[in-house]
């Protein structure tokens, strides 16, 4: 489903006209803030991306270089060779596609390159003194919504690693863009919209649109299920967690 | 996340096409609530996690200020080296003389010290040093003058929803009041996601 055709499907259904431009705006809102909820409650949308590594730095802020960061599934030193850029697509937010110019020069291949997920503490009972080390990192954490660090410091520059990552989606800007998620999973764009649109006025309106808002955050619960279930056997370091609904799902 | 791109969404949620239409709210207003929101979600969980390295030890020195936009410590290091978080029951059990304890290498600190805004560390260190922390900290002023905020573009429409649930809330009529709670346990959806991914806060 394009934008134009979830747009349509939902204001058809509050008797409002489609060719609006002011409920055109307003509907294109709802969808996409349908959309960022779905995505980030799933955390269906993945990317994956070289960073470089900042000699003498362990600890790095993402969302600065990163604006659709959401949190880290697996960290592995990027066993690339290749110096300068690597001419890897990558989406940004706002319909860019940019290429990954963190490149930098090639260093050793390592045979261990996956990064084990550590708190600060796990790492701190291993090495007090961790924050001093220095060389290839070997574990990895995330605390807060972008803070990011390793347990040593690379002592030299071209040490990259292989980032997967929740990723937030791309806006829907024209008619015919298509939301990220997958194609069954649009309809409940359509519900989202249509309960948002509703929340606005309150009342009866936003009662009997309740069963639609259900219907959406059922298809989350679904959809999370699944993406959790995958990233447990992709061996993801994913957070595991219920979504509770008040009343029926 | 640019709070001031989510306004126009914002303001045709409360039936105006611009902010100039905005009855009986102003846009000053939805930027407090979007404030208070956003500052109180950086206290209830670990959201926004910064890495400081600029305080300078001097030597004989216990007590340190912390940075100002400091909630809470989770870590410390002096000189690269870990030291342990304690309070000050701790210390007294350890040590009932932790007060002029000697200079020495640094093993603790404790933030219950003197009020909340120190750091103390125990012993005072006997040369001049780094401390590290990691903290939590406060969110920073979200005003028509500084829209844009370091938090994941999802806190955009958190806070959306949040202001939409206090806009509503001060008609006070039952029908915008049953809106008003829509608004917010839809923004309820969100805070469990928050909590399962960076963790309860203060």
């Amino acid at each position: 489903m394009t934008l134009s055709d979830i747009r349509t499907r939902a204001l058809t259904r509050i008797e409002e006209d489609p060719d609006d431009p002011a409920w055109q705006f307003a509907a294109t809102a709802a969808i996409n803030e349908g959309l960022r909820i779905f995505v980030y409650l799933t955390l269906c949308l993945e990317n994956e991306r070289e960073f470089a590594l900042t000699p003498g730095t362990q600890f790095y802020n993402m969302l600065p270089a990163w604006p659709d960061w959401i949190l880290p599934l697996r960290v592995r030193i990027s066993n690339s060779t290749a110096a300068s850029y690597q001419a890897r697509f990558n989406q940004q937010p706002g319909n860019l596609a940019q290429f990954n110019n963190q490149g930098a020069a090639p260093i050793p291949i390592t045979a261990t390159p996956k990064l084990r997920p550590q708190n600060l503490y796990e790492m701190a009972s291993l090495d007090p003194n961790f924050l001093n080390n220095a060389g290839i990192p070997t574990r990895y954490g995330s605390i807060g919504c972008d803070l990011f660090y390793v347990n040593s410091n690379p002592g030299q520059a071209g040490i990259k690693l292989q980032v997967t990552y929740a990723r937030m989606c791309l806006p829907l800007v024209q008619d015919t863009d298509v939301p990220e998620i997958l194609e069954p999973d649009h309809p409940s764009l359509v519900s989202y919209a249509i309960a948002r649109l509703r929340a606005n006025e309150g009342g009866l309106e936003l009662s009997n649109a309740a069963p639609l808002l259900a219907e959406y955050l059922a298809c989350v619960k679904a959809r999370k299920a699944i993406v959790q279930t995958r990233g447990i056997e992709q061996g993801y370091n994913i957070p595991v967690w219920e979504l509770k609904v008040k009343g029926k799902p | 996340m640019d709070f001031s791109q989510l306004v126009p969404w914002i303001c045709a949620s409360l039936n105006c096409t611009t902010p100039d239409q905005l009855d009986p709210w102003t846009l000053n207003e939805l930027y407090t609530y979007a404030e208070e929101k956003l500052r109180s979600a950086s206290r209830r969980w670990l959201l926004i996690l910064k890495y400081d390295a600029t305080t300078a030890l001097a030597a004989g020195q216990g007590f340190y200020d912390l940075p100002d936009d400091h909630v809470g410590s989770i870590f410390a290091a002096v000189n690269g080296v870990v030291i342990r978080a304690t309070t000050v029951a701790q210390l007294e059990a350890f040590d009932d003389d932790w007060l002029d304890a000697a200079n020495g290498t640094p093993l603790r600190w404790t933030e219950n010290a003197l009020g909340l805004i120190m750091i103390r560390l125990y012993p005072p260190p006997a040369a001049a040093g780094a401390l590290a922390l990691v903290y939590q900290a406060a969110s920073q002023d979200l005003n028509t003058a500084s829209p844009v905020a370091t938090a994941p573009a999802i806190m955009g429409d958190y806070l959306s929803l949040r202001v939409l649930e206090q806009a509503r809330l001060r008609q006070g009529d039952a029908q915008m009041l049953d809106a008003s709670k829509a608004f917010g346990s839809m923004a309820g959806v969100l805070e469990q996601a928050f909590s399962a991914y960076y963790g309860e806060g203060e």
